[in-house]
């Protein structure tokens, strides 16, 4: 059984490998941002943890902006990846202007929150 | 004229002894402490004759007789300020005057050596106040010493010359180039013309005193009133440089104007006081009674001024004791004695079945009895509920019998007048009286009672009244509560977290140049 | 060269259909408006009740000192000697709405007041919130039915209780925000009530993915909705950390973590092989059961920790109904906040409470995202009106809606069954625009809707959502067309029951204007009664603010029960010790007291609390039913909760409130039955309350700390002003001397001077 379990693993994670491996660049790339920004986030609600959330606007504001980065990446993502069919009429420009337009708002309110 | 200034007499003891009703408190010990406080030498001495005569003035009408030794230093710097010739007129005047109280020991020559110089600047002197300090010195030193010859020759020239600085409402001009006209200066110069009467070698011309006594006369014109009747000079220009208040102006009016009387003899000494006058308030009633009856046909007489005066003194307090009586038979229990002008600690404890008995006598100075317009007895419990009894007098000995704290039937009263307070009461003995110099307020000790339980329909005791200083006095300092500031986590633990949430952009950027 | 002209035709059709709905969307917005003038016609243009004084006051010192001041503004004019924080306490749509309108129409030169601007603000708003609805019903149903629930909400009686003019409330605007937020599915986060928005959004999320519904484009609408929603609701202070802190915005997380799982298993179920996919879900299934126990276990104990389980008491007494009551007496002494009864719902929605099912059997036919919202929408609203009569105005829109929906749809079936029995359009049935009924309006910018879509609507991904759905309705609707026209009734039945919907509609607009013109206009401050002998105007309101605003100084301090708070800061300008704003208990609850108190008590508290005039609201004499002898239990009741002196018993004989020669003699002695009551026996020497119907207890007293100053000409409002306190003889004497002291240096020949030496 638990054989049978860690074969199941070990052929989940070389097809995931397999399957992503055929990503194409630009999308890797923004997954890494993802990763990057959800990383971030995770560091800071470490250290929230440890020390305590005094300056709560500060705190909420750094985690706010990794995680509505990621947020927004992962919107940007989906629109780009060829494969989604829902978004086929949408030319990759304008979903990275919508990107860059959101976060622009979203950091203008990340730097006014941040007191 | 004479009659005329007999009447201002009258008008001006009137002032004086108003004044003095007014403000009358009998001199007492705070006084003097007040006193001795304000002047206190420095090294030994004051700073200066003038500050030394002030100083030994106050203490000599205080009666201080403990006052600081500074006859030494001061008697120096007297006979420093007489020897030397170049000293001002001034000093030389206040240090004649320290002179006067201390007795110095100053020679003859000395003293001739001032009356000569004072005679000279006398010739020529055109100031006012050269005047006053110049004739007030030779008076002192005729005064202090008969040898000396202070005379003056041309007393009538001194008067004329003195006399040209007065202004026709009666002020006075410091001097002839000096427009501002003064009433305090009226009484410089008044004082300084009854020096020139008195220093004259020969009768000085009497029309010139006739001329004075008008212009006093438009003087007292001047005269003002205070709500409470006391009369009183001010200055007129109230921005003048030498400006005086009105208790210094009206003083030097008086000064200067008892002094001219005394010296035109024009003055009534009242000496008919009996023998047997003691402490106490006594009332001077003025009143005209015409001698001669055929004079009642011509004269109309009316009007009577009344004033008050207090003769004061030091009270004699003896036989003072304070007994536990047992009630029945009136024996006595125990018994202390009382020195009531120093302190007290008696300790006594007594039931309700008890009496205390508190006595003490009060006698004047001439050794009649004395009842003082208050005598209180004060306990006081522990609770700050205070009870106040009058102490009554019986002839001679003044005593209060505070009845059995309980009795059978009619004494309840007083039991309940304590409202059932067992414990530790204060006892405080009051004695004052306007003329008694020596009133006290004393503590005398305490006494333990010890009275049974309160029924259920005692009274409560009324609460306490609030202290006004508490009520209407500063409150209480409010300490403000600051917020703490929050935990800030050590420098470097932050800073290792700084570090490492650059790791996922370094890694980012790592992962992006694996790309490319 | 035929299909050309057709296309030609249907497109001059679709342009026809366009302006015709474009001029009855106008209509309605002067319909909506004109319908709430009524209150200025017949009384004046005046400021209504109690709170939009208040908003009133706050949108006067935003135009007179700008933004920048009114963040910052600290009112000390208002419970004295507290203050308040205005800037940060308040929610700033309405000001800010109507401060700019009031900016923009001076820039323009047209010189209107800023109360006039106040005045307009409602009726403004709702034509405004009536073309929302339109918006959105035409998403959920089709132009017909928006246009129909356009008409619907432009006169529903419950909305027009809130937006006539002069009822400058947060309402107004905050229902144009709530329909038009949900049009555009983005959170609105500065006017009030907006915790309702920010959780029937997440639940709408969570209804699509239950449902199978999940697409990547409501992850895209959804998950920077939430962190951009959140971040901007910070921003208000009177939100500020509240948007993270308290369970009512947790629901919204919850939905944002799931819907992140959820894209993340759709993305791995894309890239894997079925196979491999379901080995990983039993992978993920058993490991992540038991992380999820463990987090659900976490966040359980964290909100039961907490005293109020995280949920402030307005809220909780929203789930609750009970909760108020039990534990707040000062929500629970508002009127408004009592659950409603059902005649209220008859009187504020009318007919549409019945044809509410009807719209929702419409909307299951077919479902879709924007149908099921609404839906959802209608469940929750109806739900919470239950709770609160106030809530009855999240209600009128949802039932707007579907009424429209449900009513447009039977006009559907009935003009299309009554059209194909007439033989003139049988052939061309194809083509079915009907030729005069609006109802053929309907049905092309049915048509029309989704070459708008494509064109215009593109930018917004919410919107595509549902424009997707849409073309996906369209295609099998005209198959359905074939198959509806078998579904006919009869040619007679449909004629009558379209009689009958038109009567339905009519009686309802009856109703609506009868509502407006007579029961939801009157502005409060103002009164009119009618009588034998005619019409009689009760100013008395206005005559007293404007006595104490010109007989008092201007420090002066007046007490008065809250109710009164607001309109005395705004129309006298007087700072008062408690107003509308119920944000201090123990304030409102000593003012209470000291009402309860006998006169000696009361005085003393009013003198430490700096107060010189007392201004008590009293109905006897013309029969005011809303004064404050009738709201004297509250205060009692408010009073007790924080001082227990105050016992409710002592004022009850036998739990029965009463003022006549039966009442309780603390009763009888507190101050407000005194300053009420004080030389009443003198208006017809009986002393008969017309409000309680009885003589009075006590007829002749005296005030011995408190004196009359004012009483209105109808007796409605009496001040009376606190007595000072007796001069102390002593204090007295003192003063003189000093007085005395420092005179020794005045000008002589002015007064006789005291001896200084004395």
């Amino acid at each position: 059984m638990v054989k049978t379990t860690s074969k199941d693993t070990q052929a989940l994670f070389h097809s995931l490998r397999s399957a992503y491996a055929t990503t194409p660049t630009n999308l890797k790339i923004i997954d890494l941002y993802v990763v990057f920004s959800v990383f971030t986030a995770l560091i800071q609600v470490v250290y929230m943890a440890i020390v305590g959330s005094f300056p709560f606007n500060s705190f909420l504001s750094g985690v706010l902006s990794c995680i509505g980065t990621a947020v927004l990446a992962v919107c940007l993502r989906i629109q780009v990846n060829k494969e989604n069919k829902e978004f086929k009429d949408l030319p990759p420009e304008r979903a990275f202007a919508d990107f860059v337009l959101c976060n622009l708002v979203l950091h203008l309110v990340i730097m006014n929150f941040l007191g | 004229m004479a009659r005329n200034l007999g009447g201002f007499l009258v008008l001006f003891l009137a002032i004086a002894i108003c004044e003095a009703a007014s403000i009358f408190q009998p001199i007492s010990d705070s006084h003097r402490s007040a006193a001795l406080e304000l002047f206190s030498p420095t090294d030994g001495s004051f700073g200066s004759l003038e500050d030394t005569y002030e100083a030994l003035r106050t203490f000599e009408i205080l009666g201080i007789k403990k006052r600081p030794d500074i006859s030494t230093a001061s008697c120096q710097s007297v006979s420093e300020t007489l020897g030397s010739s170049t000293s001002s007129l001034k000093d030389v005047f206040h240090a004649l005057k320290v002179n006067n109280i201390l007795k110095c020991k100053v020679n003859d020559e000395t003293f001739q050596g001032v009356a000569k110089r004072l005679k000279a600047v006398l010739n020529d002197a055109s100031s006012l106040l050269d005047f006053y300090y110049s004739i007030g010195s030779l008076v002192l030193i005729k005064d202090q010493n008969s040898e000396v010859d202070v005379l003056l020759h041309d007393a009538d020239g001194v008067f004329r010359s003195i006399k040209a600085l007065s202004q026709s409402d009666g002020r006075w001009r410091y001097s002839s180039n000096n427009p501002e006209s003064s009433t305090y200066a009226a009484g410089l110069a008044l004082e300084a013309l009854a020096g020139t009467v008195s220093l004259a070698s020969s009768e000085i011309d009497q029309s010139l005193i006739v001329t004075l006594k008008n212009d006093i006369v438009k003087l007292f014109d001047s005269i003002e009133k205070y709500d409470d009747g006391s009369f009183y000079f001010d200055e007129k220009l109230v921005d003048a440089r030498e400006h005086q208040g009105p208790l210094s102006t009206t003083s030097s009016v008086v000064r200067g104007f008892t002094a001219f009387a005394s010296v035109t003899s024009g003055i009534h000494f009242l000496d008919v006081l009996p023998k047997s006058v003691d402490v106490g308030n006594y009332k001077f009633v003025f009143e005209i009674v015409l001698h001669d009856s055929e004079d009642k046909n011509v004269y109309a007489t009316g009007g009577q001024t009344q004033v008050p005066v207090f003769v004061t003194g030091l009270i004699k307090i003896d036989n003072a004791e304070i007994a536990v009586l047992d009630s029945d038979h009136g024996s006595v229990e125990t018994q202390k004695k009382l020195d009531l002008a120093g302190e007290n600690a008696v300790s006594l404890s007594a039931n309700h079945l008890q009496k205390l008995r508190l006595s003490f006598r009060l006698a004047t100075p001439r050794g009649n009895i004395f009842k003082p317009h208050q005598a209180f007895l004060k306990l006081r419990h522990e609770t700050k509920v205070e009870h106040i009894f009058v102490v009554g007098n019986s002839g001679k000995q003044f005593e209060i019998i505070l009845v059995k704290f309980l009795g059978s039937t009619d004494f309840l009263g007083l039991v309940e007048k304590f409202f059932y307070l067992s414990g530790r009461y204060d006892i405080e003995l009051t004695v004052g009286d306007a003329v008694m110099e020596n009133s006290f307020l004393r503590a005398v000790g305490h006494v333990e009672l010890d009275l049974p339980e309160a029924p259920e329909k005692a009274p409560r005791p009324p609460p306490l009244a609030v202290d006004p200083s508490s009520r209407y006095g500063p409150k209480a300092e409010i300490t403000h509560i600051f917020r703490s500031p929050e935990k800030r986590p050590p420098q470097e633990l932050s800073l290792a977290f700084l570090g490492l949430t650059l790791l996922p952009l370094v890694g980012f950027l790592i992962g992006v140049s694996f790309f490319y | 060269m035929a299909a050309s002209e057709t296309s030609n035709g249907t497109a001059l059709r679709y342009a026809f259909g366009n302006v015709l709905s474009f001029f009855i969307l106008l209509l309605i917005g002067v319909l909506a408006f004109s319908i709430r003038l009524f209150s200025v016609i017949k009384y004046e243009s005046v400021i209504h009740e109690f709170d939009p004084y208040f908003n009133y006051r706050v949108t006067q010192y935003l135009t007179k000192n700008g933004i920048y001041d009114f963040w910052n503004w600290f009112d000390d004019r208002t419970w004295y000697p507290l203050g308040r924080v205005i800037g940060g306490t308040v929610y700033p749509g309405l000001t800010l709405t109507a401060g700019t309108l009031y900016w923009i129409l001076n820039s323009l030169n047209i010189p209107l007041s800023v109360e006039t601007v106040c005045v307009f603000t409602a009726p403004i708003f709702s034509a405004f919130a009536s073309w929302a609805t339109y918006l959105l019903t035409k998403e959920v149903k089709g132009a017909g039915a928006g246009l129909t629930a356009a008409v619907l909400l432009a006169m529903v009686p419950s909305y027009i209780s809130r937006s006539v003019a002069g009822s400058y409330d947060n309402e107004a605007v905050a229902i144009f925000a709530l329909i038009f937020t949900f049009f555009l599915y983005i959170k609105v986060c500065s006017w009030g009530g907006y915790t309702f928005i920010i959780n029937l959004i997440p639940m709408h999320v969570l209804l699509c993915i239950v449902t199978g519904r999940y697409s990547s484009r409501l992850y895209i609408a959804y998950a920077p909705l939430v962190v951009l929603g959140t971040l901007l609701a910070s921003l208000v202070p009177v939100v500020g950390f509240n948007a993270v802190l308290t369970s009512e915005h947790f629901g919204s997380f919850l939905v944002f973590i799931i819907i992140h799982v959820v894209a993340l298993v759709y993305y791995i179920k894309g890239i894997l092989s079925p196979k491999m996919f379901k080995v990983a879900v039993t992978l993920v299934l058993s490991i992540g059961l038991v992380v999820c126990c463990a987090v659900i276990a976490v966040l359980v104990a964290l909100v039961a920790s907490s005293p109020t389980k995280g949920w402030s008491g307005r809220s909780l007494s929203l789930l609750d109904p009970t909760y108020a009551s039990k534990y707040i007496p000062i929500i629970a002494s508002v009127s408004e906040h009592q659950p409603p009864t059902w005649p209220s719902y008859f009187m504020d929605i009318n007919v549409l409470a019945f044809l509410v099912p009807a719209g929702i059997i419409a909307c299951f036919s077919p479902l879709s995202d924007a149908s099921s919202f609404v839906v959802l929408y209608i469940v929750t609203s109806v739900y919470f009106s239950g709770v609160m009569v106030r809530l009855m105005l999240v209600l009128a829109p949802a039932a707007c809606i579907m009424s429209g929906i449900a009513l447009s749809a039977s006009f559907d079936v009935f003009t299309r069954s009554i059209k194909f029995q007439l033989p003139g359009v049988k052939g061309n049935s194809q083509v079915d625009a009907g030729d005069t009924s609006s109802e053929g309006v309907v049905a092309q910018n049915e048509v029309a809707k989704t070459d708008k879509n494509e064109e215009a609507l593109k930018e917004r991904p919410s919107k595509k959502n549902r424009k997707k759905e849409k073309e996906h309705v369209e295609k099998p609707s005209v198959k359905a067309q074939t198959k509806k026209r078998l579904l006919v009734l009869p040619f007679e039945a449909s004629i009558i029951a379209i009689l009958l919907l038109i009567l339905l509609g009519a009686f309802y607009v009856v109703h609506s204007v009868w509502a407006a013109a007579e029961a939801y206009s009157a502005p409060s401050i103002v009164l009119t009664s009618y009588s034998h002998d005619g019409l009689h105007v009760f100013d008395d309101f206005r005559e007293a603010y404007s006595w104490l605003s010109h007989n008092t100084e201007v420090d002066d301090k007046v007490a008065s029960w809250w109710d009164y708070g607001y309109q005395t800061t705004a129309m006298a300008n007087r700072t008062v010790i408690v107003d509308n704003n119920t944000w201090n208990n123990t304030h409102i609850a000593t003012v209470g007291t000291a009402m309860s108190s006998p006169e000696k008590a009361a005085w003393e508290i009013f003198d430490s609390l700096d107060v010189k005039y007392v201004l008590v609201v009293f109905g006897g004499l013309v029969g005011y039913p809303s004064d404050d002898i009738n709201k004297f239990l509250w205060m009692v009741r408010i009073g007790g909760g924080v001082f227990p002196h105050i016992k409710e018993p002592d004022y009850l004989r036998d739990g029965q409130y009463r003022i006549d020669s039966q009442a309780t003699p603390t009763m009888l002695n507190c101050l407000m039955y005194k300053l009420s009551y004080y030389r009443f026996v003198e208006t017809d020497g009986k002393a008969f309350d017309r409000v309680r119907r009885t003589e009075i207890g006590k007829k002749h007293f005296k005030l011995t700390h408190f004196e009359e100053v004012f009483t209105t000409h109808h007796w409605m409002v009496r001040i009376y002003k606190l007595k000072p306190q007796k001069n102390r003889i002593r204090g007295k004497a003192k003063k003189s001397r000093s007085k005395a002291s420092s005179t020794t240096s005045t000008k002589r020949g002015e007064t006789q001077r005291k001896n200084p030496w004395h």
